[in-house]
């Protein structure tokens, strides 16, 4: 740890072409790219795929696939294939993302209890209505897991592509071993910091999936006012019955 | 495909590696979060603190357990112990947490009569609880068993052999056919893995069919 200590209070290792802050302004923008391309290609196929109820063999077959897949192998088949660098990478991490995503978004919306979809048409909303009104915002919270589940690997997956020559804080990792460095210091500081990356990145995923979730989904429940009184119970005739008897007798 | 069947010992080598940084983890991993599991489902005390940590564990990457391991424990960047280690924190992260769920969600009737039945807390949990949650944990086995084989690649990367090594070695030396053979061979690992769990299931949970596991 002390070396660790030593590696990140070296400001010369902070700032400057392959500093700190470089490597990790690169792993940012590498991730929240392949999270982009990824959940624009999966979300709305998943939510399709649900909402009309047909082809669901597609997001099953691809989340079995995907999560079979060595995330190393990837890197280094399509490093070997198109190009090393952070190309490649960014390619394999996609493929890698659309998986967890397309199944969330997917069971998401088929699991949306049916008879809110039945109210809804019933009460006249055309099917894109139901999917944008309805559908979507039930489903949202397993959408937020789905992407909080591919940030997750998609960070740490991002760290391994170093390892294939792409940029992003795994380098550290990487260059620290070579002979280049031989500084465990820094192989352990990259480690922390992709950690670290990891918790602030899913943090920020809770805390906008939380403002766009409709209150009335979240988990904890909503306090609401006090409930009115119950309506005293219906009565209902009786039968008559003998009449009463004469106070004054 | 001549590659492979002609270094199939190599290939067995590293594959016996790859069930030591694979299983072990599962193995302990399992084993202690049983106990834990229990623990969160039975004292609702408990439930925020041992949960709360199972979810800051499963949001750190692998990798950094395998980097800063050498540190805590004192070992070599490229000591499989790190691996093990890191691997089995992971699985007792999710474990813990699936375990807890399935306990906590036997239904209540089926406790009532348990308890009725004159059963002590630790006969239920054996003979009530765990069984009828065994479906939902197996479930959650299926998960942590086909990451711990996908996982355990990437510690390749820090040197650790394993059939990540096919893809290190594979990389370095532009040999795309070792980088297939490794990315089948681990796929092959880690479905027949999945498989065996869900015939498992089937075949000493045979009231697994009427719980679906997904």
């Amino acid at each position: 740890m002390n070396l660790m200590w030593d590696y990140l209070t070296n400001g010369d290792n902070w700032s400057g072409d392959g500093g700190i802050a470089d490597r990790a302004a690169e792993h940012v923008a590498l991730c929240l790219g392949a999270l982009l391309i990824a959940g624009l290609i999966a979300l709305p196929v998943g939510t399709m795929v649900g909402h009309g109820r047909r082809g669901d063999d597609l997001p099953i077959a691809l989340g079995t696939l995907g999560r079979l897949m060595a995330p190393l192998g990837v890197f280094c088949y399509f490093a070997l294939k198109i190009d090393a660098g952070s190309d490649a990478v960014l390619f394999a991490l996609v493929l890698l993302a659309i998986p967890p995503m397309m199944t969330a978004a997917y069971t998401g919306v088929r699991l949306v209890d049916v008879a809110a979809v039945d109210s809804a048409r019933a009460a006249g909303m055309l099917p894109s209505q139901i999917l944008r009104g309805v559908e979507i915002p039930i489903a949202l919270p397993d959408l937020v897991g789905g992407i909080r589940k591919a940030s997750r690997q998609v960070v740490a997956m991002a760290a391994v592509g170093a390892f294939v020559g792409a940029g992003g804080l795994g380098r550290l990792i990487i260059d620290g071993q070579s002979d280049e460095f031989r500084d465990y210091g820094m192989v352990a500081t990259g480690g922390v910091l992709i950690a670290l990356l990891a918790v602030i990145l899913d943090g920020l995923i809770v805390m906008v999936g939380h403002r766009f979730t409709s209150p009335g989904l979240a988990r904890r429940p909503v306090s609401r006012p006090a409930r009115p009184e119950p309506a005293p119970a219906a009565t209902y005739p009786t039968m008559p019955g003998p009449p009463p008897p004469p106070l004054n007798n | 495909m001549n590659w492979a069947w002609e270094n199939r010992s190599y290939l067995g080598d590293l594959l016996g590696d790859h069930a030591v940084l694979a299983f072990i983890p599962l193995a302990i991993g399992v084993l202690l979060a049983l106990p834990l599991g229990v623990l969160v489902a039975r004292s609702p005390g408990s439930r925020f603190t041992v949960l709360g940590l199972c979810a800051f564990l499963q949001a750190i990457p692998a990798l950094t357990f395998f980097v800063v391991f050498p540190a805590l424990l004192d070992t070599k960047l490229d000591d499989r112990i790190n691996v093990v280690v890191g691997l089995t924190l992971l699985v007792l992260a999710l474990m813990t947490r699936t375990i807890g769920e399935a306990v906590m969600a036997v239904p209540g009737p089926v406790r009532l009569s348990a308890d009725s039945m004159g059963m002590t807390g630790f006969a239920r949990t054996t003979r009530v609880d765990l069984p009828v949650a065994l479906p939902a944990i197996i479930g959650g086995l299926r998960t942590a068993a086909v990451t711990c084989i996908t996982l355990a690649t990437a510690s390749a990367v820090v040197g650790v052999r394993g059939l990540g090594t096919l893809f290190t070695e594979g990389y370095e030396t532009g040999f795309e056919t070792e980088v297939l053979v490794g990315v089948a061979l681990v796929g092959l690992v880690a479905l027949g893995a999945d498989v065996l769990l869900v015939r498992g299931a089937k075949l000493f949970a045979p009231w697994s069919r009427l719980v679906p596991i997904r």
